[in-house]
């Protein structure tokens, strides 16, 4: 099992939902957070003066998949959260040892 | 319902879905495993219900692919719920919540509706698409009462709504093909949703149902629509239980898999997947047909068709021409009744054909305008295109796998008319220099001929350019054309391939590129048909394959042609002296001249005669800030339809690789590289690329810092090998098309004092930048490189010297084993 980290575009969030409904992947935790990268903020101008926003507003989606479907996973993400301009956003992929289901008690099987 | 129980009842669903995808891998009997795949599913359901029933407060039914008993293996489970208004409202309530969460743990990927008996009385087309899921419903659970309360309602809403309904069906249907160009040819099709995939069938038998249509949808019987529906439902079962899940995407890679699965197992596995697609496309545009047939019914468009009511029945193939010629005349396809004539009198026709005698009517039918593809098409529909060029059924669905060609053989035939016939008609997207030349061309209808029959040679493999004219001229004979007119036809055919391959891989910048090409076509007449099929055909091969800048290339030999053909005499005999003492006449008073003349010095003609003048002193102000404390000059300049980067900087190996590779990390399309030098050793490197992925275009800052790392990249302060490997290992940049053996071939250009060396490859990011780090580590210089990719193919054409003069056979021998094994060493780091 694999917790894929996906920090994006907030206009981006829906349709990223799609596409990985798509994949069959239907379970998510999405966040708003806010950072930067490279390009870390950029300036803007509010009523005539300008000022930096150096964190910037963005989501975070959470998934836990089976390893067999990583690869297909992020390209997925990558092709729709992918505008082309700076700011498109980042993901990580980290390996996770266990999940349980609170309700049911189960462990996944993955 | 406790947890053991709810996992005994998943455990059985598992074990008899795996029963019967093996059984389906062996017998194939799609519709028994859809069917059992579903009554095997209510099974399951009726399990969960059961402890729930005994209140009788509600029903259960399925509805949608689940209604129609048609259940894939990963298809989503559609199920409505109904319950009653009454006092046992409330009760019902907690029971379907109960009943829910049950059904939810048995993980089927359920979509569930709740609705009351009131609410069902109160249907709104807005929601349509649960509207078209009832139009399957099926009793699961349900009291007779009950069944027949939701029956009746629906009914009622499917009486009063059936027009409406019918209309949203056909709109929906017409938006869904936008979404996939509207065509059937699709190189990795969605078996559900595209043109001619079970969502076509589908629309179609709603409609028959709403309209209780009856009759013959041409050209196909029942059973063939049948038939056909039946071999997209095995694909759909294979692709679903090889991918494991809701997958209706027929892949490249999941092409191989389901060839052998359905039985395509004959040949190697490309012509396994060859085979199993050109079934496809056959079934897929048998549904397509079914679908739009019925479109067409209840739009009702009767202006567009041809009727002739006193027409009785057709008795020859004269006839039968004569009424497409008619038909294109007035602009408008065969109606129904037309059509039903033509195919009755098919068999009659075969016997009794006398081909010379349509010679006249069919050059009056070829002449380029517009209707011309449709009417082919329908002739093609109805068998009578075979009929009159039986070579056409050996291209029938031949499906070429280069991962480039979109459409199928016959479909890319037909299309290359269409193209010429989007010429002739003008408008927009189209490109009035080639307009021109199609107007310049009195017998335009030598086009068709030549245009149709182009590629029947490829219905097998290898070189297929001879092959199609030797076949159309066993066809031009029948009709008894004029010698003059075959042999023009046979030439076209002949070299339909000849200007594509040499805009792609010669330099036109080369006198004797052009001289040879302009022997080969011999007159200005031919050369004009062969343009312009060279347009068409190109053009056909998929969206976006005629982009600007080939369209450039092309008008380009046009023009360098025709005028080495109706001009014999140029000024050839211009030296680098002549243009250089020229340059030095007309010298901007702000550069120096002794300096301007030592610059020049070296440079070869092709460099001084080509380039202008401006560009010249640039180039030259450029050289001379090279004594600064960065030795390297960068300009970087956007055209039309790419980006114009020009590198000056003193002799430096790996200089052009080094560029190469940056230009792939940034991902840009290269078109095409060349550099000169001086004596000074002053070098000028040359490239053309476009943006294809908009990286400059929508930032700004990233031209910047890509002039910034060019600098290092030049004086190899960056490693561009280290750049590069981030996107070599990235998934996003890894093909997905299989690879190929890549193939090396040398050739001497006519003028002998460079080595043409030819790479196929398949493409992949840094594919340039590994190949000319081989050739600069043989201390090669390269003077130009042409690239162009064909789907996964790569074809880098470099010219080559060494130490001034072309390359020796032992070079050539090591250089090829160094090119190959850089290019196997990539394709194992990948793997």
């Amino acid at each position: 099992m694999k917790l894929i980290m996906a920090i994006v575009r907030p206009s981006k969030v829906e349709e990223i939902k799609d596409s990985l409904a798509r994949l069959n992947i239907s379970g998510m935790t999405i966040t708003e957070v806010r950072g930067h990268g490279r390009q870390r903020g950029h300036t803007a101008i509010y009523r005539g003066k300008e000022y930096s926003v150096s964190l910037l507003p963005k989501m975070k989606i959470e998934i836990v998949i089976p390893d067999d479907m990583v690869d297909e996973t992020i390209r997925t993400i990558i092709e729709t959260a992918r505008t082309g301009e700076i700011g498109d956003g980042r993901v990580f992929v980290l390996p996770v040892e266990q999940g349980y289901n609170i309700r049911t008690g189960e462990r996944d099987v993955l | 319902m406790p947890p053991n129980q709810l996992l005994t009842i998943r455990n059985n669903y598992q074990r008899s879905k795996q029963e019967l995808s093996q059984r389906f891998l062996q017998d194939l009997r799609a519709t028994d495993f859809l069917e059992e795949h579903s009554d095997v599913v209510d099974r399951l359901i009726c399990d969960v219900v059961s402890p729930y029933r005994e209140k009788r407060t509600f029903g259960l039914f399925a509805i949608g692919g689940y209604g129609r008993r048609e259940l894939y293996p990963g298809s989503d489970i559609d199920i409505l719920l109904v319950y009653r208004t009454d006092g046992t409202q409330s009760a019902a309530e907690g029971i379907l919540r109960n009943l829910i969460q049950d059904l939810w743990d048995t993980h089927l990927d359920l979509g569930h509706q709740v609705w009351s008996l009131e609410e069902l009385k109160e249907l709104d087309l807005n929601a349509w698409e649960f509207c078209l899921s009832l139009l399957d419903l099926r009793p699961i659970l349900a009291s007779d009462t009950m069944v027949e309360q939701v029956k009746e309602e629906t009914s009622a809403f499917f009486r009063k709504n059936s027009r409406e309904l019918a209309n949203r069906i056909v709109e929906l249907t017409l938006t869904r093909h936008r979404t996939f160009d509207g065509t059937i040819y699709q190189l990795e099709p969605d078996l559900k949703e595209a043109p001619g995939g079970l969502r076509d069938y589908l629309a179609a038998t709603w409609l028959r149902n709403l309209y209780r249509a009856e009759g013959r949808y041409l050209p196909y019987e029942e059973s063939k629509i049948e038939e056909a529906h039946h071999f997209i439902q095995q694909a759909r079962i294979a692709v679903h239980l090889l991918s494991n899940r809701k997958q209706n995407r027929l892949t490249h890679a999941l092409q191989e898999k389901v060839a052998p699965l359905l039985g395509y197992a004959s040949g190697t596995a490309s012509s396994d997947v060859e085979s199993l697609m050109k079934e496809y496309f056959l079934n897929a545009r048998i549904i397509n047909g079914f679908c739009m047939s019925l479109v067409n019914a209840v739009w009702g468009d009767t202006d567009s068709q041809l009727v002739l009511e006193d027409l009785r029945e057709l008795s020859s193939a004269e006839e039968v021409v004569q009424l497409f010629l008619h038909a294109l005349e007035e602009g408008k396809s065969l109606s129904d009744f037309l059509r039903n004539a033509v195919v009755d009198s098919l068999p009659s026709l075969s016997a009794t054909i006398r081909y010379p005698a349509l010679k006249e009517s069919l050059i009056q039918l070829f002449k380029p305008r517009q209707g011309l593809y449709r009417t082919l098409s329908e002739m093609y529909e109805l068998g009578i295109l075979e009929l009159l060029f039986p070579e056409f059924a050996s291209i029938k669905a031949r499906v070429i796998r280069d991962f480039y060609h979109r459409y199928t053989v016959d479909e890319h035939s037909l299309l290359t008319i269409r193209n010429i016939e989007e010429l002739e008609a003008g408008g927009k997207g189209i490109d009035g220099r080639f307009q021109v030349i199609l107007r310049e061309c009195d017998d335009a209808y030598l086009l068709t001929f030549a245009l149709l029959l182009h590629d029947v040679g490829k219905s097998r493999e290898g070189k297929h350019s001879e092959r199609s004219a030797r076949m159309a001229a066993r066809a031009l004979k029948r009709f008894r054309l004029d010698k003059g007119e075959t042999d023009t036809i046979l030439f076209l055919i002949r070299n339909h391939l000849a200007m594509s391959s040499v805009i792609q891989r010669r330099d036109l910048e080369e006198e004797s590129v052009i001289k040879r090409f302009a022997d080969l076509v011999g007159d200005t007449k031919k050369l004009r048909l062969l343009t312009l099929l060279t347009y068409a055909d190109v053009k056909a091969v998929a969206p976006g394959t005629l982009n600007d800048w080939k369209k450039d290339l092309l008008w380009q030999l046009y023009v360098l042609t025709y005028r080495k053909l109706t001009l014999e005499f140029g000024d050839e005999s211009i030296s680098e002296q002549d243009i250089s003492e020229k340059l030095l006449s007309e010298l901007d008073p702000g550069l120096e001249r002794d300096s301007f003349e030592q610059f020049l010095a070296g440079f070869p003609l092709r460099y001084l005669q080509n380039t202008p003048r401006e560009e010249i002193y640039e180039h030259f102000r450029m050289a001379s800030r090279l004594k600064g404390s960065r030795p390297v000059q960068t300009r970087l300049l956007k055209r039309r339809t790419h980006y114009d980067l020009c590198v000056v900087t003193p002799d430096r190996s790996r200089l052009f690789a080094a560029i190469a590779g940056l230009l792939s990390y940034f991902e840009m399309n290269i078109l095409r590289g060349y550099g000169f030098s001086n004596q000074q050793g002053t070098i000028l490197d040359f490239f053309q690329f476009a943006d294809v992925r908009g990286v400059f275009r929508l930032n700004n800052s990233e031209k910047q810092r890509f002039l910034n790392l060019l600098e290092q990249a030049v004086l190899g302060e960056v490693d561009v090998d280290l750049l590069l490997q981030g996107k070599e290992k990235s998934i996003v940049f890894q093909r997905n098309t299989p690879g190929f053996e890549p193939s090396v071939y040398f050739e001497d250009d006519p003028a002998g004092r460079y080595t043409i060396v030819e790479i196929i490859a398949p493409d992949g990011i840094g594919l340039l930048y590994r190949i000319s780090r081989e050739i600069s580590r043989k201390q090669c210089d390269i003077k130009l490189v042409l690239i162009s990719t064909e789907g996964g193919r790569a074809v880098d054409v470099f010219y080559l010297s060494h130490d001034g003069v072309k390359l020796s056979a032992e070079l050539r021998t090591k250089l090829r084993a160094e090119i190959l094994q850089a290019l196997a060493q990539e394709q194992a780091e990948l793997i």
